[in-house]
């Protein structure tokens, strides 16, 4: 297990360095640089003392080496749009406003799913199952800025129970919570809902009804257990785009979160920003696969067998 | 077969009464009806299933109006008629006009063509990038397999935001061909892992290595087993991903980087309507709703071809 | 939302902000508030119009301030935000230079050296603002390391050029400070527009060296000495102001707290004032507008912006070389119905660069110069025809519908595209050419426009007091966005820049501007302006746009 563990460990720092390649020289190849985003009316010389301020006059090769250099040395390097915010404190600021948002929603979203998920399967083709399943799929196809704009007029202006925008408070957390956990409830409902149909029809099923377990039994020990272990890798992935967050809702409802730092990054062509941030994502990323191949190989002994051999 | 009379009144058979009609062996092993195939099955059951008939009726109904209706409509869905800005729906404009006097019925449908162009198109070419990838990287196994496959690994690692948006800008996303190259750069991946990974288990499963026993050449074995299991599974995922491409436009609509004007989309559509959501819902309602539409049906269907193509299910 | 929709938004919000205060001007709207409340507060209040026990306000701010220190920010946000917490020597008060960080000033007789005198103010920590500290501001901005944006807003100090791009050393700046309250500036040339275009702010040399790079970027990280200081900001969410009681104007500000929340979307800015979440709001949607028009406890006001928005040639493209298509495709505008489509009525359709809000010295320019592109519309009434003489010249023959130009916008948003078709639609119907339209996220865009690498592209500029910027812009060496490059009109505005008299000036300006429109380098095509609502408790509000007083005017009077 620590040998699987450490070789995957170092397998993905190699990941890591490709796509950080990948995305400097894509980064590069966006046309503009950040200062003529700026500034409308920028005279050429200002404009060269800007560049050769941050070093953009050198080429591309060598702003590559010393990139790296400093990303070797832990140094992401600080904003351009932003002088002198350093982007680790960007994200050590940011992320876990996005994490707070998108962990509860996260964590409510798979909760109700899965409740709904086996309530629906429990009651195949009974109305509880189309009721869970229409509303699952409404869930799955509004798109995040129509509920977010309906829900935010009726309940901060029609109704004015929540405050429209803002960060800070507890209460400022429900409306964006409520938005962003629409889509993991319906999809761990229907993910949940044929993972259990295919749990029920096993053998063991049959054998437990046979021996006459309970009902209750059968669900929680045997249905649930079994049912729950494909959603790990769903979770995993969900877990990975916690701390990207939402562009949507932190634009709609004004929250200092990172997924709108990180396109108004690429829309300012704040290229150390967009950089680090795209480093810190994937190293998530790819920390959180790791982490569900663990969780698998430790929660189903067929896996373990099949990675010892 | 042999007849046999019905039982004789009382008195008893003289052997005359037999007549000799012979066996026909040739014909023994025939069923009584003609065999039912894979595809023949798995229609059948599709037919049964009758929310996802529905949905593929209605489906063909939609895409059959987005063909037909900004053909046939009086408007043009590009041209601006300041007089009627804003309009409720009416007898004229069924679906009411936007800010700038166009007609929104003829719009959404002319976005519908737009969507689900882009919908269908990305999932096929997801699947064809996927399957021929996947395919090879099975195929070969090996160096072949491991090489390709930490190539899928990287493309996936990069997250998939930053990709869509970052190539949307750098190829100037003015065009659907653009736009659809920017949302499938990296999309094919966990197809291509989907399809390997079927193609192996199949492989080493029992009635392959059969076939393989009994002597079956390589490439029947590809043309019969792999590929019609492999296949099911692939139209499936095809189902299920064109919502997902809907989608995926939809928020880039949102962001800015969807289809340009006069062109439009559904996404395109909603979005444009989410600004004037209080005073005119109707403009936001009618694209929104056809998006739940299309992706409902597809995931109804989606749901039904699982079902019938499926063999797990078989019951 | 959108993006650029919430953009446009927020560059008007902030247009609202740098004129939030201050008296006098008549603006519609905002003419009878103006009296009562100069009247309530010079004169002992009464009963009925006392203000609040609680002064606090919450407003929209544009943007996240890229970073507070006046020689590295990058944005008009931050530049609004130095009025506030820091004090300018001088500040644009109902239009015209008031005293404020400095108690008077003056010119030598050569017009070469501007002398200050300081006035007695504090940082709120205690400290006293000396002289020294403006220097160290104008040093720090003419400083490389710090590649300062805006440098070349202090050209006119002699060899500020010089040693901003490194030619020469921080000691050669042309800066004297004799004592603690007195400032010295030598000048190249007259200047006489200089105190109404550049602002001088104060900068803490000890704080700035203690804090390096990271100076400016967090609310105890910048000092303040304005009529406010900064005391929370929760980046990309909300900035905190509170009164400063060092402040030397203190007793005459009400305002005890404001917060300035950065909301992107516009349909939360609508909903956020809706529910009274803000307190005021620049509202460009017809149907909100029509809303909160019939609301009792709001009012409006209209606020010119002193923007003009226009259309780009690029002089140097193989089409827009020749001045008579570029004419008309600037007379085949229809400008009143652009005006009247985009910005709902607000704006006024432009048949010049100088919006009207603009004077030299005491004379306004408007009133003393024509719209040049009015006398071009009666000479040539049909744009067509002038299109093919246009066509003839280029050899391109007379069927204009082979023509086929690109026209680039800065933003991808649904309403950027909407009226971008409008535009699309009005040439083509006009001209018979085929138009493409070519959207780019902004940063592309600007590139794009920067570089030359365009046909036609929409952009708008901003005006100051003196035309002097508008026009200066398109007399140097590359020609401007257009690259419209033209000896004479760059020796009459660098003349127009040093002329004292301001009769002469605004003659000089007058034919510079008439020069430029007539070539059609661009197409002017309305002067934006914007409609504010605020609730009835709210006072103080007025519409001068090139006021830099800040919030420290606002007050709020039978708030619940």
């Amino acid at each position: 297990m620590l040998k699987f563990t450490l070789k995957r460990l170092g397998y993905m720092l190699v990941v890591l360095f490709i796509v950080v390649t990948i995305t400097f020289f894509l980064v590069h190849s966006i046309p503009g640089d950040p200062i003529t985003a700026m500034v409308q009316d920028l005279p050429e010389e200002t404009r060269t003392v800007y560049l050769a301020r941050y070093g953009f006059d050198q080429p591309l090769g060598v702003q590559y080496v010393r990139f790296i250099k400093a990303c070797l040395c832990g140094n992401l390097g600080e904003s351009l749009r932003y002088p002198g915010r350093k982007v680790i404190d960007i994200v050590r600021n940011y992320a876990p406003v996005s994490g707070v948002i998108g962990g509860l929603s996260l964590a409510i979203g798979f909760t109700i799913g899965i409740l709904c998920g086996i309530l629906a399967a429990l009651n195949r083709n009974k109305w509880p199952d189309k009721l869970i399943m229409v509303i699952a799929i409404l869930g799955t196809t509004i798109p995040t800025f129509v509920t977010a704009a309906v829900l935010q007029y009726l309940l901060t202006v029609t109704w004015p129970i929540f405050p429209t925008t803002g960060w800070g408070q507890a209460k400022h957390i429900v409306l964006p919570v409520l938005c962003m956990c629409v889509g993991p409830v319906a999809t761990y409902a229907r993910y949940m809902r044929s993972s259990v149909l295919d749990t029920v029809n096993q053998d063991y099923i049959l054998t437990a009804e046979a021996k006459g377990v309970s009902q209750f039994r059968i669900v929680t020990r045997h249905i649930f257990r079994n049912s729950f272990l494909p959603c790990i890798t769903m979770i995993c992935s969900s877990i990975a785009g916690i701390f990207s967050g939402s562009f949507i809702i932190e634009s709609i409802f004004a929250i200092p979160g990172l997924g709108k730092y990180f396109i108004s990054a690429i829309n300012d062509r704040d290229y150390s920003v967009v950089l680090g941030l795209n480093i810190i994502f994937t190293g998530i990323y790819i920390l959180a696969m790791l982490l569900c191949d663990i969780l698998m190989a430790l929660t189903d002994p067929r896996i373990r067998y099949s990675n010892d051999r | 077969m042999s007849q046999i009379k019905k039982n004789p009144p009382s008195d008893a058979f003289a052997p005359g009464d037999f007549e000799i009609v012979g066996a026909d062996t040739a014909q023994s092993e025939r069923f009584a009806r003609r065999p039912v195939t894979y595809w023949g099955d798995a229609l059948r059951r599709f037919r049964q299933n009758k929310l996802a008939v529905a949905a593929f009726f209605l489906l063909l109904l939609i895409t059959i109006m987005t063909i037909a209706v900004p053909m046939l409509s009086p408007y043009d869905y590009a041209k601006q008629d300041l007089k009627v800005r804003k309009q409720w729906p009416s007898a004229d404009h069924w679906f009411g006009t936007d800010d700038l006097g166009r007609d929104l019925f003829t719009r959404v449908w002319q976005g519908g063509r737009v969507s689900i162009a882009i919908g269908v198109l990305g999932a096929l070419i997801v699947a064809a990038v996927g399957c021929v990838y996947g395919g090879i990287a099975a195929y070969f196994g090996g160096w072949v397999d491991m090489l390709m496959m930490r190539i899928v690994e990287i493309l996936s690692s990069v997250p998939n935001l930053l990709v869509i948006i970052m190539m949307s800008i750098i190829l100037d996303s003015s065009s659907i061909p653009t736009l659809l190259l920017a949302m499938t750069i990296t999309g094919w991946c966990p197809v291509a892992r989907l399809v390997r990974s079927q193609m192996l288990q199949i492989s080493r499963s029992e009635y392959v290595m059969a076939a393989r026993v009994m002597g079956v050449p390589p490439l029947q074995i590809v043309l019969r087993h792999m590929i019609p299991n492999t296949l099911s599974l692939i139209i499936v995922n095809i189902t299920f991903r064109v919502p997902g491409f809907i989608f995926s436009e939809a928020f880039l609509s949102y962001v800015g980087l969807g289809v340009q004007p006069p062109n439009t989309s559904w996404g395109a559509l909603a979005s444009a309507g989410q600004a004037n959501l209080l005073f005119y819902p109707y403009m936001m309602l009618f694209p929104s709703l056809f998006i739940a539409l299309t992706m409902l049906c597809f995931t109804l269907m989606g749901d039904g071809l699982r079902d019938a193509l499926d063999p797990k299910l078989r019951r | 939302m959108k993006r650029a929709f919430a953009l446009l938004l927020s560059l008007l919000m902030l247009c609202s902000l740098l004129t939030a205060c201050g008296g006098g001007n008549e603006t519609a709207g905002g003419d009878e508030k103006e009296q009562e409340t100069q009247g309530s507060q010079t004169d002992t209040p009464d009963n009925t119009n006392a203000p609040d026990e609680v002064q606090t306000l919450s407003i929209l701010y544009s943007a996240e301030p890229s970073v507070l220190d006046v020689a590295r920010f990058l944005g008009i946000a931050d530049r609004s935000l130095f009025y506030n917490v820091l004090e300018p020597l001088v500040r644009i008060e109902n239009g015209v230079p008031a005293a404020a960080g400095a108690e008077s000033w003056s010119f030598s007789d050569d017009d070469l050296t501007l002398t200050f005198t300081l006035r007695d103010n504090c940082w709120s920590d205690g400290q006293p603002v000396t002289s020294e500290d403006y220097a160290t501001a104008l040093r720090r901005q003419a400083d490389p390391k710090n590649a300062f944006a805006f440098a070349s807003d202090y050209y006119a100090i002699v060899n500020f050029e010089a040693v901003s791009t490194g030619e020469m050393d921080a000691d050669a700046l042309g800066i004297e400070t004799p004592d603690d309250k007195t400032l010295v500036l030598h000048l190249t040339a007259p200047t006489p527009a200089l105190l109404s275009s550049s602002e001088f702010f104060p900068c803490r040399a000890d704080v700035a060296e203690a804090c390096g790079d990271t100076f400016g970027t967090e609310a105890d990280k910048t000092p303040c000495c304005g009529p406010f200081v900064l005391t929370e900001w929760t980046h990309n969410s909300a900035l905190k102001l509170e009164k400063n009681e060092k402040y030397w104007n203190a007793d005459n500000i009400l305002l005890q707290s404001a917060t300035l929340n950065i909301i992107p979307d516009s349909n939360a800015q609508l909903a956020s004032f809706e529910n009274g979440s803000l307190d005021y709001l620049t509202v460009s949607d017809a149907d909100y507008v029509k809303k909160f028009q019939g609301r009792d406890d709001m009012s409006e006001m209209l606020i010119p912006s002193a923007r003009t928005q226009m259309v780009v040639f690029n002089c140097k493209d193989d089409v827009f070389q020749n001045a008579k298509i570029r004419q008309a495709f600037s007379l085949a505008i229809d400008r009143e119905m652009l005006a009247e489509v985009i910005s709902n009525g607000t704006a006024t359709p432009a048949y010049s660069l100088i919006p009207a809000e603009c004077s030299v010295g005491s004379l306004n320019f408007r009133e003393n110069a024509d719209e040049p592109l009015l006398a071009l519309k009666a000479q040539h009434s049909d744009a067509k025809a002038l299109l093919q003489e246009g066509m003839k010249e280029l050899g391109l023959g007379e069927d204009t519908s082979k023509l086929t130009v690109s026209f680039a916008w800065g933003a991808t948003t649904a309403t950027a595209r909407t009226y971008a078709e409008l535009y699309q639609q009005m040439w083509q119907d006009a001209l018979g050419c085929v138009v493409e339209l070519e959207f780019n996220d902004s940063s592309t865009h600007m590139s794009n426009v920067n570089q030359g690498n365009y046909q036609m592209a929409i952009t708008s500029w901003g005006a100051n007091i003196e035309p002097q910027f508008q026009l200066s812009r398109w007399a140097n060496k590359k020609g401007g966005q257009s690259q419209w490059q033209n000896a004479d009109y760059n020796s009459l505005v660098s003349r127009a820049n040093q002329t004292v008299d301001e009769k002469e000036r605004l003659e000089l300006y007058a034919q510079a501007e008439e020069m430029i429109v007539t070539d059609a380098a661009f197409a002017p095509v309305y002067f934006a302006a914007q409609r504010r609502f605020y609730y009835n408790y709210l006072q103080g509000l007025t519409g001068n746009t090139f006021d830099t007083m800040g919030l420290s005017g606002l007050y709020t009077v039978g708030r619940e």
